[in-house]
């Protein structure tokens, strides 16, 4: 079996990273630069500090090996004829699916921090899924607080007077029943 | 030293939209009063679509006792064509239909969905349970998901409760609930019907009422309220013991509804004294507060037969003639909505104390109780104590007939598109 492509990605501070071209190409604007033969010397990303970085592509690795053992389970099946193995092939797509629900749960565990930082890299680097994720998880803190607490939880500052957040609020007095 | 961040700072406004995109009506409303970036951006992309959520009452659905199709009846408007729905109504929340043989409709946007087949095989611990005895009840609240919930509630019949019908009621043995009781839900977000798990909560002190409430049951001694989202439900006493209630009244009649303030418990008997209470559960013990107790004997009858609303879609049933006659209805200024003095001054023809009088529903969002007295609709408002007169509940086919209303569900149309989906 051949060793899968190589790629190198420097991240802001210059730490360099050498990931498969599947994991790197979970970024469309990645994607984009290899299309474009920008790859000599490695793939320079100004906008991602190495420690981002490294989370991303900790995120890209296991979904891009996923992928891989999907897509070679799936290929396994198909070619296998007894219906033993295919069976076998389908539970363990199953388990990853479980598997990567999970992973991708405890992924976005982080202080909101990291969590701004993963959306920023993930909405640069065009990672669909994992913006999906970040913004899911942001959403999902927003749910059910008050103003004051989304505030706190964000270190928002409050730029409205007492009487326009009163306002503001009267215009949808039923979402504060 | 920890980094101070603002999110609405640091974000890209389509990152940021990105986020409050997956953020449900109810949670946007109160992000609008977070800073004022994040107000700019919910309103510059039109991202909360306030008006769409079911935030007035257009119309009351009455379904009668003989006939098969609910009618509606409402203030009659050229802006709301409903289609109505050709089938029985089991249940109705938030601007959704539930109807009979498993269908769900929105009238609003014309849309359907048919459920799955319900499941047959009885529920353990649930075996003497059968297949008549189950309630359905509709869970919906777009402001908070625009997903929906069936549940199927067993009534429990037994010799010494009595019950009247009154928003979902269910008689209940003495020891009914188990806990847990499980229950067959289906939800739309999985698209199947599951054996669900509720257990049972004490009289938890200040518990906040979830907003999925579910299958509210009466009966003379006993209410359950099932909270969907954490899969609890509790049991509470309704205000005042049946059996002191029929010592002294042959037929008085029931009702649990939500409107302004909560829960609310109406009792009406043989003299037309009518009671509400409010569930209280501010303080550290659940308790029923009397809201109102009047006798509604004394009122004089409204303005003859007429009110402004009138019965729509009658036209649909097969034994309709004329349905001209209603066009002819006045359309008047008559914010009955408002708790003003704009009440059409009284005659003073005295009502027969004979009349027979029954709760229709609680105005889901205002302190007042529709009632149906020999036909004619009021509402009463509960903080004015005014009467008024809506309209007439007889379809014209009936002149001569007593009817009976079975259920009646106050309508808030949900102009959210794409709620419905057909499952297989």
């Amino acid at each position: 079996m051949a060793s899968p492509a190589m790629v190198t990605l420097i991240s802001s501070d210059d730490a360099r990273f050498e990931v498969t071209e599947a994991a790197a190409t979970m970024s469309q604007t990645i994607r984009h630069m290899i299309e474009d033969g920008c790859t000599d010397g490695g793939i320079p990303l100004p906008n991602v500090p190495a420690r981002t970085l490294a989370k991303v592509l900790e995120y890209c690795n296991k979904h891009a090996a996923a992928t891989a053992a999907e897509s070679s389970a799936a290929g396994g099946a198909a070619a296998g004829s007894d219906s033993g193995s295919s069976s076998s092939a389908d539970s363990a797509g199953k388990d990853d699916g479980v598997d990567l629900a999970s992973f991708d749960k405890a992924f976005v565990e982080v202080d909101t921090d990291t969590l701004y930082d993963l959306l920023l890299a993930a909405n640069y680097l065009d990672v669909k899924t994992l913006l999906d994720l970040c913004c899911q998880k942001v959403a999902d803190m927003i749910r059910g607080k008050t103003p004051e607490q989304i505030r706190q939880t964000f270190g928002i500052k409050n730029d409205f007077s007492p009487e326009e957040e009163e306002k503001i609020r009267k215009e949808n007095q039923w979402a504060f029943e | 030293m920890e980094r101070q961040v603002d999110l609405a700072r640091l974000l890209p406004d389509d990152v940021l939209v990105e986020v409050l995109r997956r953020v449900a009506p109810r949670s946007l409303a109160v992000s609008r009063c977070v800073c004022r970036a994040w107000r700019a951006l919910i309103d510059d992309r039109g991202m909360l679509h306030a008006d769409l959520l079911p935030h007035s009452l257009s119309g009351l659905f009455i379904s009668y006792m003989n006939r098969l199709y609910a009618k509606f009846f409402a203030r009659p408007s050229l802006d709301y064509g409903y289609r109505m729905p050709n089938d029985t109504i089991l249940d109705h929340c938030n601007g959704l239909l539930l109807l009979y043989d498993d269908w769900l409709y929105n009238p609003a946007t014309d849309e359907v969905a048919n459920l799955p087949e319900l499941p047959t095989t009885p529920r353990a611990g649930m075996e003497f349970v059968s297949e008549q005895d189950v309630c359905s009840f509709l869970a919906f609240d777009p402001t908070v998901s625009s997903h929906y919930e069936v549940f199927l509630i067993p009534s429990v019949p037994c010799e010494e409760d009595i019950v009247k019908r009154a928003a979902g009621s269910a008689v209940l043995h003495s020891e009914w609930p188990p806990s847990p009781c499980i229950l067959s839900v289906f939800s739309s977000r999985t698209g199947l019907w599951e054996d669900r798990s509720f257990s049972r909560q004490g009289e938890a002190a200040g518990t906040e009422i979830p907003s999925l409430i579910i299958g509210i049951y009466v009966s003379l001694c006993k209410i359950m309220i099932i909270s969907s989202s954490n899969s609890t439900y509790r049991v509470i006493k309704p205000p005042i013991r049946g059996t002191e209630v029929l010592t002294r009244s042959k037929y008085p009649e029931f009702f649990l509804g939500r409107s302004e303030k909560g829960i609310y418990y109406a009792l009406l008997d043989d003299n037309h004294r009518l009671r509400v209470w409010i569930l209280d559960e501010s303080c550290d013990q659940t308790q029923w507060k009397l809201r109102q107790d009047t006798d509604l004997g004394p009122f004089p009858s409204l303005s003859g037969d007429h009110g402004p609303w009138v019965l729509e879609n009658v036209s649909s049933d097969y034994e309709s003639k004329d349905e001209d006659e209603y066009e002819e209805q006045m359309e008047e200024e008559f914010e009955w909505i408002s708790d003003d003095d704009n009440i059409p001054p009284t005659n003073d023809m005295e009502e027969k104390c004979d009349a027979v009088m029954r709760i229709l529903a609680f105005h889901p969002y205002k302190e007042i109780i529709f009632l149906d007295r020999s036909s004619r609709v009021l509402a009463y408002h509960l903080s004015s104590s005014k009467l008024e007169a809506l309209g007439n509940l007889l379809p014209n086919f009936y002149v001569t007939m007593h009817i009976y209303v079975c259920s009646s569900f106050p309508y808030t149309p949900c102009w959210m598109r794409e709620l419905l989906q057909t499952f297989k």
